[in-house]
């Protein structure tokens, strides 16, 4: 008697968190990982965190996959409220923003070592800027470049309008410009 | 690796982009990095596991009749081994129902009476759209006529247990003025939002389209989702907001009814015309041009946007100019500012440019301390750019206000 209460309760939910199943979320992580990650490796700027924040928010989506409303949002715009959340988390608990440098990139399509390094130092002194930026600057960057979004997903995931988005990345385009310029 | 999907939004968005800044694009995109194959099989083993699903909806149940068992056998112990805890438990129902029927008795369909009555006629809505239920239903007494100090909300019902939205300030109400707040929902988190006061002599309805409800003369206007009516009836002042389609919610305007009228004792005799409360001491309020003024150069008007860290009202814009035609000449001047990357604004040591709050405790009014502001003033060849509090990092969230206030000023 009470299983059957129980059941006529959360059969409802049962069924809800049987929508994103195995099959489903492996498919769906393949689709999301790169973007997921290099959002977290802009925003945080150290591969090591930002790989264990990436497992940390598919983590979260699963277990909290009963949540999601594919009528409500596209999945990419629910995973990103996980993320950003999560990133916003672990500034909390570092109480700091990131100073430290990434591994240095490397451009693959230079001719010789020597324009290859300072190739290499012109991305570093690129990253340390985008590091700097605030925080608001960098989250739109990390979702533009890190995570590959459009201007109108972007607008889905932060709340603000397209065109609001399209004129703050161009200020920041331009802010970075001028700051790795001066280099 | 890049994949053909990666190089083809990629390429996409190197398009969007010229001249330098697409070199900075291209070196943004190279700042990339492939995950690693151990994060990959980290990610891979999150939902590999059939026996952890399996384990997370069976432990959901588990952990619910635990608990519920538990809190019932708790509940029970706990009134067998103290009769007097189940006295005082019967007793706190019994009150919490008398409060519940206290100043705001709710009567057929949620229509509410106030006791004692507010000093105008109040009108309740006689249709509501389907599945619409009320929320809130709240009264905010006028000050003590006698001392002239204001009264903190006489009355406050909650039929609502979200805590947030019975707390929402009632927007464009002066502080001190009797006035009462209804707000009705439904499941989708739509609301219809009912503001009433007494009519002042001097009271003008807000910009916006004009129409009639009830034969009234009333205006409509929109910020963003939002459709606010307001009109002036049986010297009842009454602002009508809502997320529903514009023809629903003239519906519900086109039915409100009279639900109350002032009573003739006396005890709410609250002053129709209550003088506004004073400055507190010290606050001067802001007088001619914050930003300095521009020698040989006609000035046009100014612009202030308060941002506030709320859902409700998030954005007040105000601007004022002399001079005619002031869309073209102050607020769009004034945008076009706002959006150059090259424009300097200048830190104001201000709470809030001409936004006060009412202090209860000092009796008089402080300025607002507000997330935010920017303030334009323009002239003929320039404009000054002013901002406060986090207004540097809202300047999108400026830009969208402005820009929504210019549309409504097309002709």
């Amino acid at each position: 008697m009470l299983n059957d209460f129980i059941d006529s309760i959360t059969s409802k939910s049962l069924r809800q968190w049987a929508t994103i199943e195995a099959e489903d979320f492996s498919s769906l992580y393949r689709r999301h990982l790169d973007a997921v990650f290099n959002y977290c490796l802009f925003r945080v700027g150290d591969r090591a965190v930002a790989e264990d924040l990436t497992a940390e928010a598919f983590e979260r989506a699963w277990r909290a996959r009963d949540r999601y409303r594919p009528e409500r949002a596209a999945f990419s715009t629910w995973l990103f409220t996980i993320v950003r959340r999560l990133v916003i988390d672990w500034y909390r608990r570092q109480d700091r923003h990131p100073t430290t440098a990434l591994d240095t990139p490397v451009p693959d399509d230079n001719p010789t070592p020597e324009a290859q390094l300072e190739e290499a130092e012109r991305l570093a002194h690129l990253r340390d800027i985008v590091l700097q930026l605030q925080e608001h600057e960098q989250e739109l960057i990390a979702l533009k470049f890190g995570a590959g979004m459009t201007n109108r997903r972007i607008a889905e995931v932060i709340g603000k309008s397209e065109s609001a988005v399209g004129t703050a990345i161009y200020r920041i385009m331009k802010k970075l410009r001028a700051a790795w310029k001066d280099t | 690796m890049r994949t053909q999907r990666d190089a083809q939004w990629q390429t996409e968005i190197l398009q969007e982009f010229d001249g330098v800044d697409a070199e900075v694009a291209q070196a943004l995109l190279h700042l990339r990095q492939a995950p690693s194959q151990t994060l990959q099989q980290r990610v891979d083993a999150i939902a590999e596991n059939p026996r952890r699903r399996q384990a997370t909806v069976r432990g959901r149940r588990r952990r619910f009749v635990a608990w519920g068992a538990v809190a019932v056998v708790i509940v029970l112990l706990l009134f067998a081994a103290f009769p007097g805890l189940r006295t005082a438990a019967a007793q706190t129902v019994d009150e919490l129902r008398q409060l519940l029927g206290g100043g705001i008795h709710l009567g057929a369909e949620g229509t509410a009476k106030f006791e004692p009555a507010p000093p105008f006629v109040v009108k309740q809505p006689g249709y509501l759209p389907e599945g619409f239920d009320p929320v809130v239903q709240r009264y905010q007494a006028a000050p003590d006529p006698a001392s002239g100090r204001a009264v903190p909300q006489l009355e406050q019902r909650r039929v609502t247990t979200d805590t947030h939205a019975a707390d929402w300030p009632t927007p464009n109400v002066a502080p001190g003025t009797a006035h009462l707040l209804l707000r009705y929902e439904n499941a989708r988190d739509q609301h219809i939002t009912i503001v009433e006061r007494a009519a002042q002599p001097d009271d003008a309805l807000p910009a916006g389209r004009s129409l009639a409800v009830n034969g009234q003369p009333a205006t409509i206007r929109q910020v963003n989702e939002t459709r606010i009516v307001t009109w002036i009836e049986d010297g009842t002042w009454i602002e009508l907001t809502g997320t529903v389609p514009e023809d629903e919610l003239l519906r519900v305007a086109e039915r409100m009814r009279t639900t109350q009228r002032p009573t003739s004792s006396g005890t709410m005799d609250a002053p129709y015309d209550a003088t506004p409360p004073p400055l507190c001491e010290g606050v001067r309020p802001l007088r001619g041009h914050i930003l300095g003024t521009v020698e040989g150069q006609e000035y046009k008007g100014s612009v202030t946007i308060n941002l506030f860290d709320r859902e409700v009202f998030p954005e007040t814009i105000s601007w004022g100019t002399d001079v005619e035609n002031g869309r073209e000449a102050v607020l769009e001047p004034a945008l076009r500012a706002l959006q150059d990357p090259e424009t300097t604004m200048r830190p104001l040591p201000y709470p809030s440019i001409g936004h006060f709050t009412y202090s209860e405790e000092a009796g008089c009014l402080q300025p607002t301390e507000v997330h935010g502001y920017v303030v334009m003033e323009v002239w003929e060849g320039q404009v000054n750019v002013g901002y406060g509090g986090a207004g540097a990092e809202l300047t999108e969230r400026a830009i969208e206000t402005l820009e929504r206030r210019i549309q409504q000023e097309q002709p």
